[in-house]
């Protein structure tokens, strides 16, 4: 078990590899954050649209402590805040206050309803996700046993969506939920609710709706092998990319996340072979 | 006290990132591996419990049995112009919120405010409404596409979108209640809340 975790977190890895998860993760915050610009304003909605019978509940997110020209100016830090990560500057101090700051505006999507679904979940990957980057260390040379443990929290955060998704079914549901019949009867719920093109048309036939219950248990259920195995990696993460299309297009669902299978990529490799191209082009210039 | 020790859960694991951060060598991989067990443990007490505990989430998203005799439901936002004429609102035409958690506002919590309450609400929801329809009626851009157009990444959940905007402005706003079920598929709309009221 040992050894396992010790090759698992503490195998050498590259710098860059590093990096380039930062990079990932801040790009695709400033992305979210950036696309919900008037988040703050929720700040100078009508107080008793608040849970005010849940102090507590507002005081654990710091809401309606403050007035909405601050929530502004605290909103419009985040991007900047984001941007340090990207590049690398403070990010021990930069990354943390960033993710305060989410911890704080993620509530704002759902408060007057109580957290009640997915929605705020866009923003608990970053929330956690940036802790795990303002820890690292990226000072220990090119190659370091430092390096690999935030990359695979990053990775399993994401894996814990997946996984989670499933186990949730059988929490709630049971087995059950994995029948055909109940796949095809939630698709024609969903044709109806949502903007999906393609519920009925899945929906239709049955053995469609079966290859799509059976690709949903195995992505659920072995995502989480695309942390530990690279082979995995490479069936599961197109597989978790074509899945993204398929699942806007038959229920309705956009996967937020989907920009983030990137951190699965093996961009030593990667930048290893866009730099072998260019060296013969520098080359010819000269 | 149970929401402090959920924001205590949170922090606890900046506390793990410091220790992480001032240790060297074998404490500092065994908090690495703290950290991860913690994190997986937050995530399972969530699934196990059904107890909400964010950032740490259990990922429900069609956890349900489905029925085509079930009952589905949408609360359609109606802004009412000069005319009389109504128009259904864009998901995103309170700028701020998207349609879904307002809607589980107004099934779930509004009809416990007190009427005065209530219109305060509707009033500054009509307000909104208002200012995103001028902003749209000249070519502006609501919601996440305010600052990166169609870049701009979309609510999870993909709401048919409404294109069409009023030249008018609103004097009201109407919520309307639906409900069908998807083997019908037949609409039944009822009249939920107006501001201001008839």
């Amino acid at each position: 078990m040992r050894r396992f975790f010790d090759a698992l977190l503490f195998a050498p890895a590259s710098r860059r590899s590093l990096v380039a998860t930062r990079v990932i993760v801040a790009a695709w915050t400033l992305w979210l954050v950036l696309s919900r610009p008037m988040l703050w304003a929720v700040a100078g909605w009508p107080r008793q649209m608040y849970p005010l019978q849940h102090p507590s509940f507002l005081l654990r997110f710091g809401l309606l402590l403050l007035p909405a020209r601050v929530e502004h100016a605290l909103y419009l830090a985040l991007p900047l805040l984001l941007v340090a990560v990207l590049f690398g500057l403070a990010t021990r101090y930069t990354a943390v206050i960033a993710s305060i700051l989410l911890y704080h505006f993620a509530p704002f999507e759902e408060v007057f309803s109580g957290l009640h679904s997915n929605g705020v979940a866009g923003f608990a990957f970053p929330t956690l996700a940036l802790l795990a980057l303002a820890f690292a260390e990226y000072d220990d040379g090119n190659e370091s046993t430092e390096y690999r443990w935030p990359v695979v929290f990053i990775q399993s955060l994401i894996a814990l969506q997946y996984l989670f998704g499933g186990l949730t079914k059988l929490r709630f549901t049971g087995i059950r939920w994995y029948r055909g019949e109940n796949v095809l009867l939630t698709m024609k719920e969903m044709a109806t609710l949502t903007d999906a093109p393609w519920a009925d048309a899945a929906a239709s036939s049955l053995a469609i709706v079966w290859a799509i219950t059976i690709a949903t248990i195995a992505l659920e259920f072995l995502f989480p092998l695309a942390v530990v195995s690279r082979r995995a990696r490479w069936i599961i993460i197109p597989a978790a990319a074509v899945a993204v299309f398929l699942r806007a297009r038959i229920y309705g669902f956009n996967t937020l996340a989907a920009p983030l299978l990137l951190v699965f990529v093996n961009w030593d490799w990667v930048l290893d072979r866009a730099m072998r191209r260019a060296q013969p082009l520098a080359v010819a210039t000269e | 006290m149970f929401q402090i020790l959920r924001l205590v859960a949170y922090l606890a694991v900046i506390g793990i990132g410091v220790f992480i951060a001032t240790s060297r060598g074998r404490r500092r991989r065994i908090a690495v591996v703290f950290l991860f067990a913690y994190v997986g443990a937050l995530h399972a007490a969530v699934l196990i419990t059904q107890k909400e505990a964010w950032p740490f989430g259990s990922y429900q998203t069609l956890h349900g049995i489905a029925g085509v005799d079930y009952y589905i439901w949408r609360m359609d936002f109606v802004g009412v112009d000069r005319n009389g004429r109504e128009w259904i609102l864009d998901p995103w035409a309170f700028d701020s919120l998207y349609r879904v958690p307002l809607q589980m506002w107004a099934v779930g919590y509004m009809k416990k405010l007190p009427p005065h309450e209530q219109r305060d609400a509707l009033a500054y929801m009509l307000g909104v409404a208002e200012r995103s329809r001028q902003r749209q009626a000249v070519g502006r851009r609501v919601g996440p596409e305010r600052w990166l157009g169609m870049a701009a990444m979309p609510d999870w959940y993909a709401l048919p979108r409404v294109q069409a905007v009023s030249p008018e402005p609103f004097t009201s706003l109407r919520l309307y209640y639906v409900e069908w079920t998807a083997r019908k598929r037949v609409e039944h709309r009822t009249l939920y809340a107006e501001y201001p009221a008839r």
